[in-house]
């Protein structure tokens, strides 16, 4: 673990310092929990440097990993887990089968709603949802940052894409948006 | 292809998930089907858009500095560690007499840098009056026996409106190598009341922990009273600390470290835990 080589801790891992960072900042969704949870994070990943094997994994992904183990534990250590997502899927999945395409809206201006949609996931929809967003992970390299089974991934970014889907939906009616309930 | 299975494989297109093979499948059936192209289009249009919102997230300036100074006290204790484990048995026996004559009662203190709580005591009580817990929005004029009611850890924070200051905001910002190392901290920010300009943060941490410096040396000592206090500086402020059973106790301020300790001394707080 030396400090200047290009195999030191710093020189892999620091670079995706800022991907960390708004990673945390969404899943978190207060500034202040973010920058701690990203500390716990590269503190825990330099005390796993060691045992950590690029070609198996790659350091971002690895990293991420790691964030997410700690926001988990993060939030059951202070008993906010809210109650099982997969749960939530199963007690929705035959009260709503509906679509979950998009409505035809010009995406380019609706940041602050796709924003507030995101915000307003819950922590495990969230997280896949954040790191299918990135446009960088397939499905089965979500699942092993999360340590999901890719159906649980698939399952859980189709339930989040249709909450989003449904956010901007309603935003769309509200504004008054044409065509936003046809079924294309 | 049916409903089904064509929503499924759009999806998946969408999402870049197809084999090439498949990919030229979909993309044939596209030209042809105007309506399901739009639909692909929303979903990256979606996706695309969820990417933004990431990516234009303002980083903390100095956030990677930060870091790399944790990482470099992680890497000195971590050095020093394998050092003494490593050169004899002897040093592991010395180090393991240290431990039991420092801490009889079995606790094992955590070292946590003064410039944690330095940038906890600026972003949250300087700059921000960071105020999770609401006594600014829901308890004007809160007292510290108010604030029991709804964080428990209270019931240990010293209480400086005894000695002029008003409670300002709280919130359980801490060092985040408490966090790791799974400790609560409650950080509460008080004004002083003849001298609006002199804000102390006070810290109470559920566990021992023991102030170091950047690169991992210990702070300072000074016994007053009955108190054992460490105190060391980061740039303009100072931190004293100091451990009453399990608990620990620190206040940060813009002060000289003699004024800063004789404040420390003064204070009452409250149930101390009972040692192990």
């Amino acid at each position: 673990m030396g400090g200047a080589s290009e195999n030191s801790f710093e020189a892999l891992a620091l670079p995706h310092l800022e991907f960390i960072y708004r990673i945390a900042r969404r899943l978190t969704r207060d500034h202040h929990d973010a920058e701690d949870l990203v500390q716990e994070t590269y503190l825990k990943a330099y005390a796993a440097f060691g045992r950590f094997e690029m070609r198996q994994f790659g350091v971002r992904p690895w990293l991420l990993r790691i964030l997410n183990n700690t926001f988990l534990n993060r939030q059951q250590r202070q008993q906010r887990a809210p109650r099982s997502a997969d749960q939530q899927a199963l007690d929705e999945i035959h009260a709503d089968d509906s679509d979950a395409t998009p409505p035809e809206l010009d995406f380019e201006h609706l940041d602050g709603e796709v924003k507030a949609a995101i915000e307003s996931l819950s922590p495990e929809f969230r997280s896949v949802l954040l790191l299918w967003a990135t446009m960088e992970f397939s499905y089965k390299e979500i699942a092993e940052i999360l340590d999901l089974p890719v159906g649980t991934v698939m399952s859980r970014l189709h339930r989040a894409r249709k909450q989003l889907t449904a956010a901007l939906a309603a935003y769309a009616r509200e504004q008054g948006i044409r065509g936003v309930d046809a079924e294309p | 292809m049916n409903p089904a299975w064509r929503k499924q494989r759009l999806v998946e297109y969408a999402d870049g998930e197809l084999s090439p093979g498949e990919r030229a499948e979909v993309e044939a059936y596209l030209r042809d089907h105007p309506a399901d192209r739009s639909v692909v289009e929303r979903w990256q249009a979606l996706r695309q858009s969820a990417r933004r919102v990431l990516d234009a997230e303002p980083v903390p300036v100095g956030l990677a500095e930060r870091v790399r100074a944790r990482v470099a006290v992680a890497r000195c204790r971590h050095s020093g560690r394998w050092y003494r484990l490593g050169a004899s048995g002897l040093a592991a026996a010395a180090v393991l007499v240290f431990a039991v004559l420092m801490w009889p009662r079995g606790a094992q203190a955590t070292s946590i840098q003064v410039s944690g709580f330095a940038a906890v005591h600026r972003r949250c009580a300087l700059e921000q009056q960071h105020d999770a817990l609401g006594v600014r929005r829901g308890a004007r004029g809160a007292s510290v026996r108010q604030l029991q009611a709804v964080e428990p850890l209270a019931r240990q924070l010293p209480d400086l409106t005894a000695v002029g200051y008003q409670l300002e905001s709280v919130c359980r910002c801490g060092p985040a190598e408490c966090r790791g190392c799974g400790a609560r901290v409650l950080h509460a920010c008080f004004r002083r009341s003849d001298d609006q300009d002199v804000v102390v943060s006070a810290f109470v941490v559920d566990r021992s922990v023991q102030l170091c410096a950047a690169d991992g040396s210990h702070c300072s000592q000074c016994q007053r009273g009955r108190r054992c206090f460490r105190c060391g500086t980061d740039g303009d402020i100072t931190v004293v600390g100091w451990n009453e059973g399990r608990i620990s106790y620190l206040l940060a301020a813009r002060m000289q470290r003699q004024e800063l300790t004789r404040l420390a001394e003064k204070l009452h707080v409250g149930e101390v835990w009972p040692e192990e």
